[in-house]
């Protein structure tokens, strides 16, 4: 018998769901860059690795919009490349992690038992030392690429990832539904996926949008370090660290890159926090 | 009549567009008692808050509350009659006090805050735990988890009496709590409205409950008062076909009932009925006037409102008709279900929770057998260890034609189980997976019983029938029904893997009393009609009376009696299912006393 | 379970990380590309004597477990060896660049609670007001953006245009250093400020709904007491679990502000060793990060004894 202050009409499933304009303006920006990603090739208005040595370090005119870096390159050209490598690399993180935490979420939270206990004390271990520094070593001490560092990065940002479906399937496991199933003499390999999955799935989603966001500024926090994509090439954070020299003479250099990592970063979380409320509004509802 | 203390006057609360409660009017002598009583979404609750004004943040309250005759505002997040003219007790006692302070701080708090000098307030403390029951001092320096419920409860109503306010809203105040506390706090309560001559607005459920306690009694339905009436009145001849409908809901604890009668349909929302009569969707009376506008609340006699078009007429033939019934000769057959000597030990750190200790019984085919316990008694640990859900310390379980299986099952063990037990289970609101439809939640039944299935849709339709719902709530997902509805669905389920026994873990707990009757009444008849046993787990004696021909009394972990439940609960002769008898409520009669 | 013998399972279950985690930290050698004498030798011209005086040296000829059980020896006794590039000890290098990197994370830390937890609990007791909806949207950019682009969007507008704080340097004496300290702890601040702020208002909407703040509000305590005897202290357990994370990663994470700042701390050493393949430095720095992440768990694990009375209570029963 419930006495809680609840209206009767509370629920109204038929209600349609309203995204609100920053979620539209959001997938907006998410939109431009895919676009620039696949289409630089066409609209750049410079070849991006095109050096130019007479017009270095140019502040914005009507030549270069948003001026010339140290080796005189267009800094907006560059800034439509660097998208390749902006949403690439944190996808294949997102969705590597996003992949390999569900999978070990449902099952040490679902199973538990000795795989469990396994698995979260491995993750206890990595929990130990920040990840961005563990990139760092690896990544510096093998003098590996782009793709080595997206490796470490599915590595070190699964463990976030487990706890997290984990949490959320350990909740579910105790709801009556998933005793009704077993009950009902339903295997546990169905329960997992056809019972809990679908009732995680929020989580799961939201999980794999933050974890983007947080491959993109680990990513290029490499990169400004010098770890990871190739010296040279057009990302994002090698721009900024480029051209830091030359904040004085065209901060747009600078400062463009920057801007561009953290709208595209800001645009991804706030689809995330929507999407999450969206769809646990839909799940959740009762 | 003195001048009242509190008064309401067309209280009206609405969110957005969408109006919860509908012109409330109610007023509260110095020293008087009154009951609000209603089921979910009668809007009580938002009615006992307004009181305080302490109303949901994005409520709307409309209409006037005068406390002493001051008018206030029942919106307002700062009020100076809240706590200190008019004061709150909610329903669980369990979230109710601040997990970070000791119950003495709870008390304290509130005297200082009223500026009582600081070297008085110990003592006052001891004094007023004293009032509430407690005489063990050292209960003033225990933090809430270190209490039981009704001790919180206690606690929490000296806190809430701390500034001797001259009325108390008690919001379900026992409605969380076993039978036995419940009983000792009623007592408690009114004992306490008595000596100190204090107001007191009552919220419940429950009639016997708001009989046995308040002077008078307000019934609400759909966010408006449909009867007033002293209690005695209310009890001996209720008018409003609701009122009458919910008195012959509530299952007799004192004799069978040859059917249970309840009330069909479920509670409309306020704001789509505020231009009829909310309940004549649901009434064996209605007539084309009744829908052509809402009736209003008239006095039908001195002291006695109803807001029924017909009450003139129907006086005669609304009764609540309350026959004691004769139980068909029950002929149960061989052993279903054997317990032997189970016992169930929890660890956790280094204590140690005995949860059964050596419990045996045996399930008939055919046979209604009942559990019937408090909290702590162990009764849903004995469904969990017969779902295989958690493992026995100790003792076995053998089912018929699988034999003995442990606690850690296989699959395959687990799907020979499933067709010999099937469980409903308490909470109607999280036993559906909110993802799937109905059809598919009952589909994936079917497909683990014994027989195959030649047509999946039809067999469906025709588990849907079976638990009276219609056909076309296949398609629906869960979120889609009422609580009666979801239980009904979880019914269907179970019976669709044809189980020879079901397994019932009180189901009918977090229903409504106008819901339980229709779901109570078919469950007996799969079990009368179709020879499916059922074990049926339960705090309520009214519902093990009218379910189960057998009883086991559970109490902390122990049969502490067994026997036919006619006798057991006529002629109980433990001292435990004596206590527990006394303390069920009843419609008439005091048993408070 | 007794506060010291649960104090003592946490620093058992510590120990144990350890020992794995240098395992893998002393495998480095082994696992990196080419002959481990090749890189222990460094910079320094690789004739075969000067391999073989390496290996000789660092006992690289001995078995696996051998060279690993010595190397733990000298851990424990705070000796990691000498850096190969510049032969200064490890511990030595370690404790003259810890000093800046403390000042920046303690510095951001108390900016972080300081705004983040007020924030967070106006905003948490009144979910949807302007002060909430203001304080969601900063954290939602300072948490999204990265360091480095906040640090020289500062360094643009306050040192380069505004020319009120200087953008590199260290600084001397106490409030020197602050004056210097000022934009980097900003910058480290700005995105743990979103991260704790955000917990905080969780954990206070939380709390502000449960009955116990409702049943207080029926008893006329003031608001004042309510928000903190009620709501902030029983929001204070994932408040404090936050912020003791923040000031692990702070300590060790402040890589990025230290690079764009040019401040000589730990995060620039780690980049400037990593880069010079320095594995002594590298592995020292590793060992003494895993080391004061796991201390301030422990604090932080102890301190809820403090302000969760079950816990107290717990652990003088039995």
């Amino acid at each position: 018998m419930t006495a809680a202050v609840q209206p009767a009409a509370a629920a109204d499933p038929a209600r349609r769901v309203r995204w609100g304009w920053l979620f539209w303006a959001a997938v907006g920006v998410v939109a431009l860059a895919v676009f620039a990603a696949l289409t630089v090739r066409w609209i750049a208005p410079y070849e991006p690795s095109a050096q130019n040595l007479v017009d270095s370090g140019q502040g914005p005119s009507g030549q270069h919009w948003l001026g010339t870096d140290q080796l005189g390159r267009d800094i907006f050209s560059r800034l439509l490349a660097g998208a390749r490598t902006g949403l690439i690399g944190p996808l294949v993180v997102a969705i590597g992690a996003g992949f390999i935490g569900t999978a070990l979420g449902l099952w040490t939270g679902y199973a538990g038992g000795a795989v469990d206990s396994v698995v979260m004390r491995t993750i206890d271990l990595m929990y130990a030392v920040p990840p961005l520094l563990v990139a760092i070593v690896v990544v510096g001490l093998f003098g590996g690429g782009y793709w080595l560092a997206v490796g470490v990065l599915i590595v070190l940002s699964a463990p976030g990832d487990v706890r997290i479906v984990r949490a959320a399937v350990m909740a579910q496991r105790e709801l009556p539904y998933v005793a009704a199933v077993r009950t009902v003499g339903v295997g546990p390999l169905r329960i997992a996926v056809r019972h809990v999955l679908p009732n995680v799935t929020p989580t799961v989603v939201a999980n794999v949008l933050l974890q983007f966001v947080v491959g993109l500024i680990a990513l290029s926090g490499l990169a400004f370090l010098g770890l990871g994509v190739e010296a040279g090439s057009p990302d994002w954070g090698l721009m900024v660290a480029e051209n830091r020299g030359i904040l004085d003479l065209n901060p747009w250099a600078v400062i463009g890159p920057a801007v561009c990592i953290s709208l595209l970063a800001i645009a991804v979380t706030v689809i995330g926090d929507r999407v999450y409320e969206v769809l646990s509004q839909r799940t959740a509802a009762r | 009549m003195n001048e009242p203390l509190l008064s309401v006057d067309d209280l009206g609360i609405a969110v957005d567009h969408r109006e919860l409660v509908h012109r409330v009017s109610l007023h509260l002598a110095r020293g008087e008692s009154l009951a609000l009583v209603g089921e979910s979404g009668s809007g009580k609750s938002l009615t006992a808050r307004a009181l305080v004004s302490l109303l949901p943040s994005g409520l709307r309250a409309t209409g006037t509350l005068h406390v002493d005759g001051a008018e206030v505002d029942p919106t307002a997040r700062a009020a100076g009659h809240r706590g200190r003219q008019v004061a709150l007790l909610l329903q669980d006692p369990f979230t109710m006090l601040n997990p970070t302070m000791t119950a003495g701080d709870h008390i304290a708090e509130t005297l200082s805050a009223a500026g009582r000098p600081r070297a008085d307030v110990p003592a006052e403390v001891t004094r007023r735990l004293a009032e509430v029951g407690i005489t063990d001092p050292s209960v003033a320096g225990r933090y809430p988890f270190e209490l039981s419920g009704g001790m919180s409860q206690r606690v929490a109503l000296a806190a809430a009496l701390a500034n001797d306010p001259g009325v108390l809203v008690a919001d379900e105040p026992t409605t969380a709590l076993d039978a036995t506390t419940q009983h000792d706090v009623l007592a408690l309560l009114r004992r306490i409205q008595a000596d100190r001559g204090m107001g007191l607005v009552l919220i419940t459920h429950d009639l016997r409950v708001a009989f046995s306690v308040c002077d008078r009694v307000m019934v609400m339905y759909a966010g408006s008062i449909v009867e007033h009436a002293p209690a005695a009145a209310l009890r001996d001849q209720p008018l409003h076909p609701y009122t009458v409908g919910l008195l012959t809901s509530v299952p007799s604890t004192e004799h069978y009932q040859q059917r249970l009668v309840g009330i069909e349909g479920s509670v409309p929302a306020t704001h789509t009925v505020l231009d009829r009569c909310a309940f004549a969707d649901r009434c064996a009376h209605r007539i084309d006037a009744c829908v052509a506008a809402a009736p209003s609340l008239v006095e039908v006699s001195p002291g006695r409102f109803s807001a029924c078009l017909r009450t003139g007429e129907l006086a005669a033939a609304v009764q609540v008709r309350d026959a004691a019934g004769v139980r068909a000769p029950a002929a149960p057959g061989e052993a279903v279900l054997q317990v032997r000597d189970l016992r169930k030990v929890y660890r956790s750190g280094g204590a140690t929770h005995t949860a059964l200790d050596g419990v045996s019984f045996q399930l008939r085919r055919g046979e209604a057998l009942g559990v019937v316990g408090e909290s702590g008694s162990g009764k849903t640990t004995i469904a969990r260890c017969l779902l295989g859900l958690t493992a026995a310390t100790e003792g076995e379980i053998e089912f018929a034609g699988v034999g003995v299986v442990g606690g850690r099952r296989s699959t395959a063990q687990r799907r020979a189980v499933a067709r010999v037990v099937q469980c409903v289970f308490q909470d109607p609101y999280s036993t559906l997976n909110p993802m799937h439809t109905v059809g598919a939640t009952l589909a994936e039944a079917l497909a683990h019983r014994g027989r195959p299935v030649a047509d999946r849709n039809a067999e469906v339709a025709a588990l849907l029938q079976r638990v009276g719902l219609a056909p076309d709530l296949a398609g629906r997902r869960p979120v889609a029904l009422s609580g009666g509805q979801r239980q009904r669905v979880a019914i269907a389920r179970a019976l669709a893997v044809e189980p020879q026994v079901l397994l019932c873990d009180e189901p009918v707990a977090a229903l409504d009393v106008s819901v339980q009757a229709q779901v109570l009444e078919l469950l007996r008849e799969v079990n009368q009609q179709q020879g499916t046993s059922l074990l049926f787990i339960t705090h309520d004696l009214g519902v093990v009376r009218q379910v189960t021909e057998r009883v086991l009394v559970l109490h902390r972990g122990v049969v502490v009696e067994e026997g036919a439940t006619d006798a057991v609960l006529d002629r109980p002769a433990h001292e435990y299912t004596q206590r527990l008898v006394a303390s069920m409520p009843r419609v008439g009669g005091d048993w408070l006393t | 379970m007794t506060l010291a013998a649960y104090a003592l399972r946490r620093i058992a279950a510590i120990l144990v990380i350890l020992v794995v985690l240098s395992l893998l930290v002393f495998g480095l050698l082994a696992l990196m590309p080419g002959d481990p004498a090749l890189t222990l030798l460094g910079p320094k011209a690789s004739t075969p004597e000067a391999l073989a005086a390496v290996r000789e040296r660092f006992g690289l000829n001995d078995p696996f477990l051998t060279q690993y059980a010595r190397w733990v020896g000298n851990a424990v006794r705070g000796d990691f060896g000498e850096s190969i590039y510049s032969g200064d000890p490890v511990t030595t290098l370690i404790a003259d660049r810890v000093g800046v990197t403390a000042w920046l994370a303690v510095y951001a830390l108390v900016l972080t609670v300081l705004v983040a937890v007020p924030l967070g609990l106006a905003a948490g007791t009144r979910p949807g007001s302007r002060t909430d909806r203001a304080a969601t949207a900063v954290s939602l950019i300072t948490l999204s953006a990265p360091t480095f682009a906040v640090g020289f969007l500062l360094i643009y507008v306050f040192a380069v245009t505004l020319d009120w704080f200087p953008s590199f340097g260290a600084g001397d004496g106490f409030f020197d250093t602050l004056w210097h300290m000022t934009l980097p702890a900003v910058t480290l601040a700005a995105g743990q400020t979103a991260v704790l702020l955000r917990q905080t208002r969780a954990a206070t909407m939380d709390v502000a709904e449960r009955d116990f703040v409702t049943f207080a509000r029926a008893r006329a305590i003031s608001p004042g007491r309510i928000r903190q005897r009620y709501v902030l202290r029983n929001a204070s357990l994932p408040v404090l679990t936050s912020a003791g994370l923040l000031l692990a990663y702070g300590l060790t994470g402040a890589v990025l502000v230290e690079n764009v700042f040019a401040l000589q701390g730990l995060g620039t050493l780690l980049v400037r060793s990593v880069a010079q393949l320095d594995l002594p430095v590298v592995q020292g720095l590793a060992m003494f990060t895993a080391l004061l992440v796991l201390l301030t768990n422990l604090v932080v694990d102890l301190l809820y004894f403090a302000l969760d009375p079950r816990l107290r209570r717990a652990a003088v029963v039995s």
